[in-house]
């Protein structure tokens, strides 16, 4: 055996075992994006609600600028979101579900939308009590880097598809 | 050449599994500015390209102030730029000229919500950085102070709202008529109009723009007629708020007579 083979046969070694990590990196990645795929959108999950709830005159955000517009939300607070308003003014069903860009994002998006709520609360309690004791029976909720805002009489029923389409 | 040949397959490796770990990350949410691109494609519910007079883009630096009826006109705006561009709202239900002046913390406080927070519609102007700020508000005052005691509280709240931005251009526009069928003693059309009137005069005297939205939207009794109202319904209903239609009306007149 010429010394040429010896210094291939370690380069082979070397390769092989640099491959099998490469290999294990590659699996366990793929299990990580099996997983990603598991995960429905906020967008998927608001729609299967939207297919199991009857939810009447809404009007869907269809962009950043409603966050903005009712909640003072920006994109550097959230990676993603999914909701919408009564379209009437009166009816005060609102629904907002987001997912947090981070813990502090998700802690300012949490502040925002306890203080819309609040507003809701005051801004109906003298006046349409119906809706006033619509809003109170619902809540601003965190689950980790999720916030959601359900404001609706349905709002037991589509907490718990959230909860069940995102497994928390 | 054997090395090189097995260099070339290892960096084909590395490549390929990193690659395929970078498309995972990126199958796995959607971006805001993802979601930005997907409303840009879709198609507005209504749209009022067939109105003439000002462009949307004159509401740009515009704030509308104002009760449920314009809290309809927020939402309504919410999905179509062609409306009324880029105009804020500072609205909340049964917000009046009264309440509005009451203090933040007050414990029956309606203050409009802006951005999150709970906010003076006084300093709407301030706070959206406004030139124009388009009030509607008195419905919740007529039915408890009348006429006259609701335009003293608009006075009053215009004194407020100016001394906080004094450079502004204010347009009031007129309360809306109800339907007959949901008129009572304590508000009524012939009050609504009452107060109208002298708000109008109030208007003209000191130099602001009045906007007559109710005999846009009225019928024939001068009452809001079922096909423009958004809540006609007996019980549940006020019979005051408007639908889409009546909003469609209420932004092209805007856009002609701003």
């Amino acid at each position: 055996m010429c010394k040429g083979d010896g210094k291939m046969k370690k380069l082979s070694l070397v390769l092989a075992a640099v491959f099998a990590v490469l290999m294990l990196c590659s699996c366990s990645g793929a299990k990580e994006g099996s997983k990603a795929e598991n995960t429905k959108s906020l967008a998927q999950v608001f729609k299967d609600i939207r297919s199991k709830v009857e939810i009447d005159n809404f009007n869907e955000y269809k962009s950043g600028d409603s966050l903005d517009r009712f909640y003072g939300l920006t994109d550097k607070d959230y990676t993603e979101f999914a909701g919408g308003i009564n379209s009437t003014g009166t009816n005060q069903e609102e629904i907002l579900l987001v997912k947090a860009k981070d813990k502090n994002a998700a802690a300012a998006v949490k502040e925002a939308l306890d203080n819309r709520y609040k507003s809701k609360v005051a801004q109906n309690k003298n006046y349409n009590p119906q809706q006033a004791a619509m809003v109170e029976k619902c809540k601003v909720e965190q689950f980790d880097l999720y916030v959601t805002m359900i404001v609706s009489p349905n709002a037991e029923k589509i907490t718990e598809i959230f909860k069940s389409d995102l497994g928390l | 050449m054997k090395k090189i040949s097995l260099l070339i397959c290892v960096l084909i490796v590395i490549t390929s599994v990193f690659s395929g770990c970078g498309s995972d990350g990126k199958s796995s949410g959607a971006s805001p500015d993802q979601a930005v691109t997907t409303a840009a494609k879709s198609t507005p519910d209504q749209t009022s390209d067939s109105a003439t007079g000002e462009d949307a883009s004159w509401f740009d630096d515009a704030v509308f102030v104002g009760d449920s009826v314009t809290n309809m006109l927020n939402i309504y705006c919410m999905n179509d730029p062609e409306a009324l561009g880029k105009a804020q709202f500072v609205c909340a239900p049964s917000l009046g000229f009264t309440n509005a002046q009451w203090a933040l913390d007050d414990e029956n406080n309606v203050h409009p919500s802006y951005k999150g927070k709970t906010v003076l519609a006084e300093r709407a102007a301030e706070l959206t950085g406004a030139n124009k700020v388009l009030i509607m508000l008195g419905m919740n005052d007529i039915g408890i102070y009348g006429a006259d005691g609701a335009l003293d509280e608009c006075k009053k709240f215009t004194q407020k709202l100016l001394s906080h931005s004094p450079n502004v251009k204010l347009y009031f526009q007129s309360v809306t008529p109800k339907m007959t069928s949901h008129e009572d003693n304590t508000i009524d059309n012939n009050l609504i109009k009452d107060f109208d009137s002298k708000l109008e005069k109030f208007c003209n005297e000191n130099g602001y723009k009045y906007l007559d939205v109710y005999h846009q939207v009225c019928d024939e009794t001068d009452a809001l007629p079922e096909k423009y109202c958004g809540d006609p319904e007996p019980d549940e209903g006020q019979g005051i708020h408007f639908n889409t239609e009546a909003c469609e009306i209420w932004i092209d007149f805007l856009k002609k007579n701003v």
